[in-house]
């Protein structure tokens, strides 16, 4: 049973955010790998499997919108919240008044992509788990329109809506994506066993397709 | 991309030239004086090296010293370049134990660094912070004024007379390199942005000045200064590694482009826009006047009037519909770095990122200039004006035409800086455009040659980008034109010349000023009131000219033919297509009847 999916994505924004710019956001050009693997995972995710994307296709020109929204500053401090959760002290909050941050973005317009990616199976996979098993669920899920949270195109606020891709989306390369571009380097994922560290990678795409290459660190999915 | 594209500037360009950035750890600083100091250390007085610029104001000397350290609010000094606070103890704030601390930290530095270098300069400068008092340094120094705020470096001043600057010394140069390389970072990982692994990763990056609008010590591209902006609870630039050599590449190309004098920077509304080409190419100081032609200045010299003469024949063929034949734009497949940059606050944000070949550029440049053609309003008036002029203009005016209030400019910003992308994109304009257009007529019924450009350029645009089934506008008058929209605007211009005929200038509020809005939303209402108020208006020229009362009511009978009922309401769209049909019939009057009026034929 083969353990590839295809998925089409797409939305009105998208905004896969730059490393270096957190503060006055500024997307990537395409999706980035770890963006690609937060919305396979949300249809299926399991201790048992591990996501592997392989390839990024951009159906949709690339085009860029400015946006400026009034955002707060802070961060509830994560010791006070976890410390509530435990049942000490109250939840942290913020007046958004006090604390008031108007940010810029660099956004995407009119999204639309199909992941390919597979699935392999990990050390906690237990005695009932086997490849075929999770290639049926995700299957199933995915021609359903089934996931455990909605997934998003970068940031929370632009949703990702997600169908079984067809073959006519994967014929589907816009005029101004022909040929090679080259996009610099960016962003595959970050190694959350070893510190949070980023992992980047040179990225091509290839009239409209981005290959990703296998992810190098220890361990991908947190 | 943005940051690597930056990086690979900075080594195309170090080293080449007197124009050239300084290399790694070096910046050129803004440098107004030096203090001179013998061989053994002893004061011997600050020296203005400021020089007077074009308006005779005094300008500081742009020198290469060692980077100073980015600071905001604490104290870190800098190696042989500062202020008169860290290398004389003695500052014009008014803060003693500050400025005694901060000299403290100066002394400190330089011994750290120069104790171990052999060279007179280096023993000069040592001794002079191991007996400078601090104490008396207000009164020696009360005579400097405002040289103690600015950039001062050292001079060491010898036996016979000759002086050389700290900085240029070898010795001191090779010190301050070395203490570089040991001083990097401990932190390493892999660089964003040349993506070699293992490099040591810069926790903060410097700043860029000379954006519009943001502090003027400097905006940080990089910078994570408020905690929303962090993530994984990592700290400052750490956040995203980008190795101490890319850092300082894209920082110093950065600012190198935005220099005073640069070529290669505009500003538009809150955008400032740089642009680089891939490789070294003509084209590459030209570009921006392709898009933000320059306004020759009154009292131009031979030169400028040379450079503004070939831009305009580019722009003159590019206006036609053909490409320039100017040899500087003859590679078309360079590829062009657009960076658009807008303040907020300590940062800045990227406001347009756009990669293209110089062709494409090219291209879009004649679909801008097509676009905004427009027969002129004055003659001498330039056919390519500058951006600004197009968004200044939106700005609403009072009856004499000057500009009214005077933060009218802040809504406009945004709007200049969409109009930017639009024309280098070949994208849509903003939607709003069209009805803050419309509105601005409506409100203070200025029909000025900006104006209609834009409403003309909007038109247009949307009829292309969407395939509508109209034709584009003309320049200048088209009288074959048989939109109910235009052809009113039109009549309503015809009657207006009617009208000022029949009462010369005399008249205190013609039909333009309390019938124009309403003509241009709701035809029916208005119209039929106006034609009959011209019947009074040609009966009375006919008085005096016969000849110009024929002439002007068969235009208006020719116009009207078309026209089958007055509609009740015009969209906004036959709203544009009213008021660049007004436009175009009065210039029309200004070359067929050039004996009535006091303007002289427009090119057109």
């Amino acid at each position: 049973m083969s353990t590839g999916i295809q998925v089409k994505v797409w939305g009105d924004f998208a905004l896969f955010t730059r490393p270096e710019f957190k503060a006055e956001r500024a997307s990537y050009e395409v999706m980035t790998p770890s963006a690609a693997r937060g919305i396979v995972e949300s249809i299926h995710r399991k201790p048992a499997i591990r996501w592997i994307v392989d390839r990024i296709r951009v159906l949709n020109p690339i085009r860029f919108d400015t946006v400026r929204r009034n955002e707060v500053s802070g961060k509830a401090p994560y010791s006070t919240a976890r410390s509530a959760a435990g049942g000490r002290g109250n939840l942290p909050y913020l007046v958004a008044d006090e604390d008031r941050q108007q940010r810029a973005a660099l956004v995407l317009r009119d999204v639309a992509y199909v992941i390919e990616a597979h699935f392999e199976m990990t050390a906690a996979a237990g005695f009932g788990d086997n490849p075929g098993k999770h290639a049926e669920i995700v299957r199933r899920r995915l021609e359903k329109g089934q996931c455990a949270y909605q997934p998003s195109l970068g940031v929370r606020e632009f949703t990702a809506f997600f169908a079984p891709a067809q073959s006519a989306d994967l014929a589907q390369i816009p005029d101004s994506l022909r040929g090679e571009i080259d996009l610099g380097w960016m962003l595959h994922d970050i190694d959350f066993a070893d510190g949070t560290k980023p992992h980047f990678f040179h990225a091509v795409l290839r009239d409209g397709v981005l290959d990703v290459p296998r992810f190098q660190g220890r361990r991908a999915a947190s | 991309m943005i940051l690597s594209a930056l990086n690979r500037y900075y080594q195309r360009i170090a080293g080449n030239g007197d124009d050239a950035p300084p290399p790694f750890g070096f910046a050129d600083a803004k440098v107004v004086g030096e203090v001179r100091i013998d061989a053994a250390g002893n004061f011997l007085g600050i020296l203005d090296l400021r020089n007077a610029d074009k308006k005779g104001k005094p300008a500081p000397r742009i020198l290469s010293v060692p980077l100073p350290p980015h600071r905001t609010a604490g104290i870190a000094a800098g190696f042989l370049c500062d202020n008169a606070g860290y290398l004389c103890g003695c500052d014009d704030k008014g803060k003693p134990d500050r400025a005694a601390e901060q000299f403290a930290a100066a002394a400190k530095l330089h011994r750290e660094l120069l104790h171990d270098v052999d060279d007179p300069a280096a023993r000069a400068v040592l001794a002079y912070f191991e007996t400078w008092n601090v104490a008396d340094a207000a009164e020696r120094l009360s005579g400097y004024g405002e040289l103690l705020s600015g950039w001062l470096v050292f001079c060491i001043v010898d036996a016979a007379g000759g002086s050389c600057m700290a900085q240029d010394v070898p010795a001191l140069r090779a010190a301050w390199e070395n203490s570089l390389r040991a001083d990097a970072s401990a932190e390493v990982g892999q660089c964003l942005v040349t993506g070699e692994s293992a490099t040591p990763i810069a926790r903060l990056h410097g700043s860029i000045k000379g954006v519009y609008g943001a502090q003027s010590s400097g905006a940080s591209l990089v910078s994570f200064n408020i905690s929303a902006a962090t993530s994984y609870g990592k700290e400052q630039s750490f956040n995203a590694p980008v190795g101490e050599a890319a850092a300082f590449g894209y920082v110093t190309a950065l600012n190198h482009l935005l220099r005073r004098d640069g070529t290669q920077w505009r500003r538009i509304g809150d955008t400032t826009l740089v642009f680089w080409a891939e490789r070294d190419t003509p084209a590459e100081a030209l570009f921006g006047d392709l898009f933000d032609p320059p306004e020759a200045p009154r009292n131009a010299s031979a030169d400028e009037i040379a450079a503004a003469q070939r831009i305009g024949d580019a722009l003159d063929r590019l206006a036609a519909g053909q490409m320039p034949d100017d040899p500087a734009f003859a590679n078309r497949d360079v590829r062009f770095y657009l960076l658009g940059l807008s303040p907020n606050a300590a940062r800045l944000s990227v406001r347009l990122w756009i990669v293209g070949s110089l062709g494409s550029f090219i291209e879009h440049a004649r679909e801008h200039h097509r676009d905004l053609m427009l027969v002129p309003e004055f003659s001498g008036q330039s056919p390519h004006p500058p951006l600004w002029r197009f968004v200044g203009d939106l700005r609403p005016k009072d009856k004499e035409g000057k500009i009214r209030g005077k933060n009218s400019d802040e809504g406009l910003k945004k709007l200049g800086g969409d109009l930017l992308r639009a024309a280098l994109t070949g994208g849509p304009y903003p939607e709003s455009l069209l009805s803050l257009l419309l509105d601005r007529f409506r409100s203070d019924r200025w029909i000025t040659h900006p104006r209609v450009a834009l409403l003309k350029a909007t038109v247009n645009r949307r009829i292309r980008l969407n395939h509508l089934p109209m034709e584009e506008l003309s320049m200048s008058l088209d009288a074959n034109r048989t939109e109910v929209g235009y052809r009113l605007g039109r009549l309503f211009a015809t009657l207006e010349r009617i009208q000022r005929a029949a009462f010369g200038k005399d008249v205190n509020a013609g039909i333009r000023d309390k019938f124009m809005p309403s003509a241009s939303a709701t035809p029916m209402t208005v119209f039929p009131y106006l034609l009959r108020l011209s019947q009074n208006h040609l009966k009375k020229i006919r008085r005096e000219k016969a000849g110009l009362a024929v002439n002007l009511e068969r235009l208006a009978e020719t116009i009207i033919g078309e026209i089958h009922d007055f509609p009740s309401v015009l969209t906004p769209q036959d709203q544009a297509l009213f008021f660049l049909g007004y436009y175009q019939q009065k210039q029309d009057f200004f070359v067929a009847h050039s004996g009535e009026s006091v303007n002289e034929t427009p090119a057109a």
